[in-house]
């Protein structure tokens, strides 16, 4: 008898500690974080209930339990970034110390706390309790921690290649520096007279661009091929400080080294701020140097790997739109510098693309002649057209709609004549579309945001999911994690499940997340209500048997 | 039995919407309404005369013979931003310390005179060349000349406080053909795609003194397409003894000991 019993007191307190941090992440933290003074009355109150509904005997043990899974829970999960030398040793003085705390004070078995110390260190290791906020609406099919250094960027740039057969995700991923390849590698430095020293500078802020790519059922993480690096915009990578730091690369074995340097000596940072009112130029000046200077040594690199880029279908040079569509050229005059993305906007199906200028953008028709613009936009200085635009879907009509991450976010709709139709404009001046997606289960695309809380007046943006509807977005879900940045979706499998990767910002942290419809959150709520309602029978059992004896 | 009180109180309601909403993920929700803190082109009132007290607080500001700076620009292309900031002390005009900012960029420059060195990121110092006649000013004098010239409209806002002064705020939206036509620092780095560009000055109003400077704008590259830089420039300590340049404690060192 002893040993079954034990062995269930076990599973118990593992399901137990698993379960407190479970109700912690979805339901008290979304509780006090979104819905204000109401939110921690309710809190107030499931805790009031809860600590009531325990039998008089358990109680000791039952709260220091508790007590003892959430702290450590939270204290694995907030050392889950640090590097593996710092991790290890503070995580064991944590657990000895919390583990022996607890037994002094509640007397629980010595075996039932190691257990479950042990079921929450395995958890965390697979995934921090931080992240646990994703369960509620996506399986993490993978949880990537690169080393990094914040100051070097605010987070890990994602860029999301096609390879032919499915596609891949790329960042980088900090160098730990060996002393003696570092300055063999040094004699590589040949690009440019001032390369030499730019290596040296960079000492243990050099980064590999790495490939994450799904291998049967699970992911792996390797140095980013040759081919791989040809399809890769190598704006996504410098996005984080462009255009005061620009980037440099060079080849070291079988990786491709990425350091930045200052884009400009100080002297020439000191004339400029001598003519601040002409901030605007100087800095659109600088742009298009630091952009041609990485642009050529990205060409340089991928001459070093014997790579070309493929190439690109459409391109503007000196105001005209060239290319070929079908047998068809294409030859249009256009107002922009840049193509945004090919698309159906001023109905469904046609084939149409959306090019971009400055606060300008412009949709060209492809399906006749020599293709023609069909649709003009001007933003304005207040309202401005930056590049921060998503395309997708609003319904199940084969028509796209442009996501403006201007403030306030727009979603615009294309039309023929006049200004362009305003189907949304945000109430609030935070609000970001991440773009449109429609996974597997779902009847109509989602719309990805990171908007702030409901009733708190903060910009803190949570990562959330709504459907429009005559002029309105409503919310299909929330998921209570901040930081969420750089979404995009990605196909590792042609024909295979839509995935979103993301980075979380300030962190070297990345995840991969699968949409399921596993109602979570009802479901703990639920199971908490159900132990809180066995608790109370129990309670009121054991008062009757007292009275009686 | 205290909870009692509480699941009879008067904000059960309140509760219960909160407990569906948690229990179902706040399905249903709108967007959040929160006020915005930015203004619209059209409010304040038209100031026909502002270009003048503009080029008037601009050339007070070139007798101005020792002053601090603080600059940032701001450059934000898709999802992701960086930030550039000057700080430093100029002593009209041939006298400077500043340092530059960005991600792991550290850097000064220094100039006496006409010995010039900039701290590189490794902390080094190098000499270069010195630069003629350092002021901001003369920029601020030339850009509101020309403006007042082809009679930009301005729109005077409410009164703030910028540092320690209470000031005037002024705030003009200059054509990007306009800009493009006045003289850039360097031609190698001209800009090739400009936007209309929004300024806001900031005039004190018991000293008359241009404070602060911002300016908005959409530029763009023809590779990355538009970004937004958005500029902020703060003087003050005008003629403060703070404001004095000190040769820097490392620089001097390091050219004490060449050997170094």
């Amino acid at each position: 008898m002893q040993k079954p019993r034990l062995f269930f007191e076990w599973l118990l307190f593992i399901a137990w500690t698993l379960f407190v941090n479970a109700v912690d992440t979805w339901l008290i933290t979304p509780l006090v974080e979104d819905y204000a003074i109401q939110g921690i009355v309710v809190v107030f109150l499931i805790v009031v209930l809860w600590l009531t509904s325990i039998p008089k005997h358990w109680r000791k043990k039952w709260i220091s339990m508790t007590l003892f899974g959430l702290l450590l829970g939270q204290g694995l999960s907030d050392i889950a970034s640090y590097p593996l030398h710092t991790r290890i040793p503070l995580g064991l003085l944590m657990c000895v110390g919390l583990l022996a705390t607890t037994y002094w004070f509640s007397k629980i078995r010595f075996t039932t706390l190691v257990v479950s110390t042990l079921s929450l260190v395995i958890v965390n290791a697979a995934l921090p309790v931080s992240e646990w906020p994703f369960l509620t609406h996506f399986d993490v099919a993978y949880y990537g921690r690169m080393n990094f250094d914040p100051a070097d960027m605010s987070s890990l740039p994602i860029s999301v290649v096609d390879t032919g057969h499915g596609q891949v995700v790329v960042t980088v991923n900090n160098v730990k520096e060996d002393r003696v390849q570092f300055e063999k590698n040094a004699a590589n430095a040949v690009d440019t007279p001032d390369a030499l020293s730019n290596y040296l500078h960079a000492y243990r802020h050099r980064y590999t661009l790495i490939e994450v790519a799904e291998k049967d059922t699970h992911f792996v993480v390797k140095p980013a091929t040759p081919d791989v690096i040809a399809k890769i915009d190598p704006d996504k990578l410098v996005g984080a400080f462009f255009p005061y730091t620009r980037a440099y690369w060079t080849v070291s074995g079988n990786q491709v080294l990425q350091y930045m340097t200052p884009a400009e000596t100080p002297r020439n940072f000191m004339l400029m701020s001598m003519f601040p009112a002409d901030f605007p130029a100087n800095t659109s000046g600088l742009a298009l140097q630091t952009d041609s200077r990485e642009r050529a040594n990205w060409q340089s690199l991928l001459n070093t790997l014997g790579v070309t880029p493929p190439a690109t279908r459409f391109t503007i040079e000196n105001g005209v739109l060239t290319g070929k569509f079908g047998n068809r050229q294409i030859h249009v005059p256009v107002h922009a510098t840049h193509v945004l993305y090919e698309g159906s906007f001023t109905a469904p199906n046609a084939h149409e693309l959306l090019v971009q200028g400055v606060n300008r953008l412009q949709v060209i028709s492809l399906d006749e002649g020599s293709g023609r613009v069909v649709a003009d936009y001007r933003g304005t200085v207040n309202r401005p057209l930056v590049n921060d635009i998503k395309i997708g879907r609003i319904d199940n009509t084969n028509r796209d709609v442009i996501f403006v991450n201007s403030s306030p976010a727009v979603i615009l709709e294309v039309t023929t004549s006049g200004p362009w139709k305003t189907l949304y404009t945000a109430p609030n001046p935070s609000l970001r579309f991440e773009g449109s997606f429609k996974f597997a289960g779902d009847r109509a695309p989602e719309i990805i945001t990171n908007d702030p809380s409901f009733i708190r007046d903060t910009p803190t943006r949570y990562f959330s999911s709504y459907t429009y509807r005559d002029g309105q977005l409503y919310r299909n879900w929330r998921v209570y994690r901040t930081n969420v940045v750089n979404v995009q979706p990605v196909q590792f499998k042609q024909g295979g499940p839509t995935y979103l990767v993301a980075s979380i910002y300030s962190t070297g942290m990345f995840v991969i997340l699968k949409r399921h419809y596993w109602p979570v959150v009802p479901l703990v709520s639920g199971l908490l209500a159900l132990v809180v309602i066995c608790g109370w029978v129990i309670r009121f059992r054991n008062r009757g048997v007292v009275r009686h004896a | 039995m205290r909870n009692r009180k509480w699941v009879n109180g008067r904000n059960i309601a309140a509760w219960a919407v909160c407990l569906v909403g948690l229990t179902f993920g706040a399905v249903g929700c709108t967007p959040a309404q929160q006020p915005f803190n930015t203004v619209d082109v059209e409010e304040g009132t038209p100031a026909p005369d502002a270009w003048k007290t503009l080029v008037k607080a601009a050339l007070l500001g070139e007798q101005v013979q020792m002053y601090k700076i603080k600059m940032s620009v701001d450059v934000a292309r898709g999802s992701t931003h960086s930030t550039f900031s000057v700080y430093g002390s100029i002593n009209v005009p041939e006298r400077a310390l500043v340092s530059f900012h960005e991600n792991t960029t550290n850097i000064q420059y220094y100039q006496q005179g006409l010995c010039a060195y900039q701290q590189l990121n490794n902390g080094r110092w190098t000499q270069t060349n010195a630069i003629d006649n350092l002021d901001v000013f003369p920029s601020y004098v030339r850009l509101m000349q020309s403006a007042m010239v082809n009679n930009i409209p301005v729109r005077q806002l409410k009164d703030t406080f910028v540092v320690d002064e209470y000031c005037q705020v002024f705030k003009a939206t200059l054509p990007s053909s306009f800009t493009a036509s006045l003289p850039i620092w360097d031609k190698a780095v001209e800009p090739k795609y400009m936007g209309d560009i929004e300024y806001t000055f900031y005039v004190g109003k018991t000293d008359g003194q241009l404070r602060e400077i911002t300016t908005k704008s959409v530029e763009s590259t023809a590779e990355t397409g538009a970004f937004q830089i958005q500029s902020d420039t703060t003087l003050f300590d005008l003629n403060n003894d703070r404001a004095k340049v000190m040769l820097p404690k490392d620089l001097i060192a390091q050219l004490e000991s060449p050997g170094q």
